[in-house]
């Protein structure tokens, strides 16, 4: 296959020159280039940079110095090409190997994990069976979760440091990514939003068309990282409002578990307890409490307390 | 692999080549073995190496020397230009920290596994430690951890379960055949033993859990993707306003038609009540419901819930 050893030699003649290196010089320092015409020569020198580029060889293109007019040279950096030597025992690559095949991502290859793997020197083997009692149940993965299309562009954004772009709900954002979380089945970018000045979320699903990411370490993130907001009453950006929800000993516990985080004001010998929470989105706090029936009920304040009033009364009541 | 396109297979060699320099001496065995590789496909990378791929001028000091004796081991020589693989692609790096995240997401994460994220973040980049999370669900991290390890042992659990659907507290004796994580919930499929059914608990529902020290039955023939059986609900056509939108990425809906008022006329399948009339009250008095069946205007239902409801607040 004369095109692979084409494209390692046009790696090895990057690599070897200092600078960067032109088509033209590329094609005098490359075997197999010399048979074609000028327009085959391009057009097969193009497909080949994808190719690399395919294969995850970060060829860069860089106008040379002291050319007018200007002419366009390519290079790969050595700290963007090579993967510095983590480091990882066998049990530790084997560990990583076993919780990949545990938890899956819809939507990006599985060979990808091999792929990864490789280049992480290899040797794992096939990824055993979780756990001991395995009676062919616990083959199957742990977990696979979605990954939308821009999960690997925004990850990069996130690891990196650099500025992310992409339409979202038909506009165009610029955000600096610091955060990217999975929580409740979603996942979610949390960071600077250049042109709102302010932290914002974003659900990666709802994010259309391509992400652009900017160039590598063009931000410092902050110390504190930004937490991604969906308690639904906390939606918003109204002001602040504290309320205070009664939820019964037979809704609590299952209310705690799901979000343990949740500030509890009191806890009363009948099992129940009193949580306290902080409400930019009432019809997201009326809808918190519905869900629960008549095991919850709005303490205060009292306007929200009469909102849950005004909202359930035509409801009773039939009339629409 | 011989079907790889030149693409991968460049991938491919750039990625061992480095193993294969610093392992001198190494068999062709031992890299098929490592690398899941086939034979052919091993000895056709290093014939190609070895003849074809060096640096201008392609003096013999200036090639790659690559070859393999009459024991099978492989010594390669080259230029210092693949002396490391290839950094990992996003994918990459993705598919393997991603996934190592959500397993150390636990109260007693496995110290190998978390030595092992953090040597990988640390090539991947700067910003990692923190800035990513994958929590795969939430659940009472003791419940999950008695459901997992009555689980692997195959031991019966004594479960108190709230059914959302129901809304109804029920005690049961299961025998657990999995737990798995879906749409960001912790599930224990399990075989009830009051039904004698294959049922799916979510584990943030499961208010106790405590193994009764018997054995758990094997059931080799369960089906464990039986999801809640919707044919044995009702179909329910509900009129809502445009507000309300939220509820068609919230729930399956079998149709979806809009109004030239705005307003949505949606169809789902319902297998309980009491779920249903949470969802009436939250959608408010503009939204409309009817047993798509009878045709029964299913208003009542949610009526004496929010009579119930406001009883509270008299």
């Amino acid at each position: 296959m004369a095109k692979v050893d084409r494209l390692l030699n046009i790696v090895a003649a990057l690599h070897a020159s200092s600078g960067s290196l032109t088509a033209e010089e590329l094609r005098a320092r490359v075997p197999g280039y010399e048979q074609y015409t000028d327009e085959t020569f391009r057009r097969t020198f193009e497909r080949d940079k994808d190719d690399l580029r395919g294969a995850g060889v970060p060829i860069e293109t860089v106008t040379v110095e002291h050319t007018d007019p200007p002419r366009l040279g390519y290079r790969i950096r050595r700290d963007r090409y090579e993967l510095p030597d983590p480091g990882l025992t066998p049990e530790e690559l084997a560990s990583l190997h076993l919780a990949a095949t545990s938890v899956r991502l819809v939507g990006i290859a599985e060979d990808e994990v091999d792929d990864a793997l490789r280049k992480l020197g290899g040797g794992a083997g096939p990824a055993t069976s979780p756990g001991p009692g395995s009676d062919g149940a616990n083959l199957s993965p742990l977990s696979a979760l979605d990954a939308p299309a821009a999960l690997a562009p925004v990850f990069t954004g996130v690891l990196e440091h650099c500025e992310l772009t992409f339409l979202y709900k038909e506009q165009e954002r610029h955000l600096r990514p610091h955060r990217l979380q999975y929580e409740q089945g979603q996942w979610y970018v949390s960071g600077h939003d250049i042109d709102r000045d302010a932290t914002r979320s974003f659900r990666l699903d709802r994010i259309t068309g391509d992400v652009t990411v900017g160039a590598h370490g063009s931000f410092v993130p902050p110390a504190d990282l930004p937490e991604v907001r969906l308690r639904p009453w906390e939606l918003g950006d109204g002001q602040v409002i504290t309320a205070h929800v009664l939820l019964d000993a037979t809704v609590a516990g299952p209310v705690l578990a799901e979000d343990p985080d949740l500030t509890v004001s009191a806890r009363r010998d009948d099992g129940s307890i009193v949580v306290e929470l902080s409400v930019r989105n009432t019809a997201g706090l009326r809808s918190f409490v519905l869900s629960h029936l008549e095991r919850a009920e709005l303490l205060d304040p009292d306007e929200l307390r009469q909102d849950i009033i005004d909202w359930l009364t035509p409801i009773a009541e039939g009339t629409r | 692999m011989s079907t790889a396109t030149a693409s991968e297979r460049v991938e491919r060699i750039l990625s061992i080549l480095p193993w294969i320099v610093e392992v001198p001496g190494t068999t062709v065995t031992e890299v098929c073995d490592r690398f899941g590789m086939s034979e052919r496909d091993l000895r056709a990378d290093l014939d190609l190496l070895m003849y074809e791929v060096g640096v201008h001028p392609f003096t013999p000091d200036a090639r790659v020397d690559a070859y393999v004796d009459d024991d099978g081991r492989i010594f390669v020589h080259l230029g210092d230009y693949f002396r490391r693989p290839l950094r990992l692609t996003s994918d990459e790096g993705l598919v393997l920290y991603a996934a190592g995240q959500a397993l150390l997401d636990r109260p007693d994460p496995d110290p190998v596994l978390s030595r092992a994220v953090d040597k990988l973040g640390a090539v991947l980049g700067d910003g990692v430690s923190d800035a990513v999370d994958v929590r795969l669900g939430d659940a009472d991290p003791q419940v999950l951890a008695t459901v997992r390890a009555a689980t692997d042992s195959a031991s019966v659990l004594h479960i108190d379960y709230y059914s959302f659907g129901r809304d109804e507290h029920t005690t049961r004796d299961v025998d657990p055949l999995r737990v798995a994580a879906r749409n960001g919930h912790w599930y224990l499929t399990a075989w009830c033993r009051s039904v004698d059914e294959v049922r799916e608990f979510r584990i943030d529902r499961i208010t106790a859990a405590t193994p009764t020290g018997e054995s758990a039955a094997a059931h080799p023939d369960a089906v464990l993707d039986a999801r809640a059986d919707l044919s044995d609900g009702r179909p329910v056509i509900l009129v809502i306003p445009p507000e309300a939108e939220w509820i068609l990425e919230a729930f399956p809906t079998t149709s979806v038609e809009r109004g030239s008022d705005g307003f949505l006329t949606v169809e789902l399948q319902v297998t309980a009540d009491p779920w249903l009339t949470r969802l009436l009250l939250r959608l408010g008095a503009r939204a409309t419901a009817t047993d798509a069946a009878t045709g029964t205007d299913l208003a009542p239902l949610a009526a004496d819930a929010a009579a119930r409801v406001l009883r509270r607040y008299s």
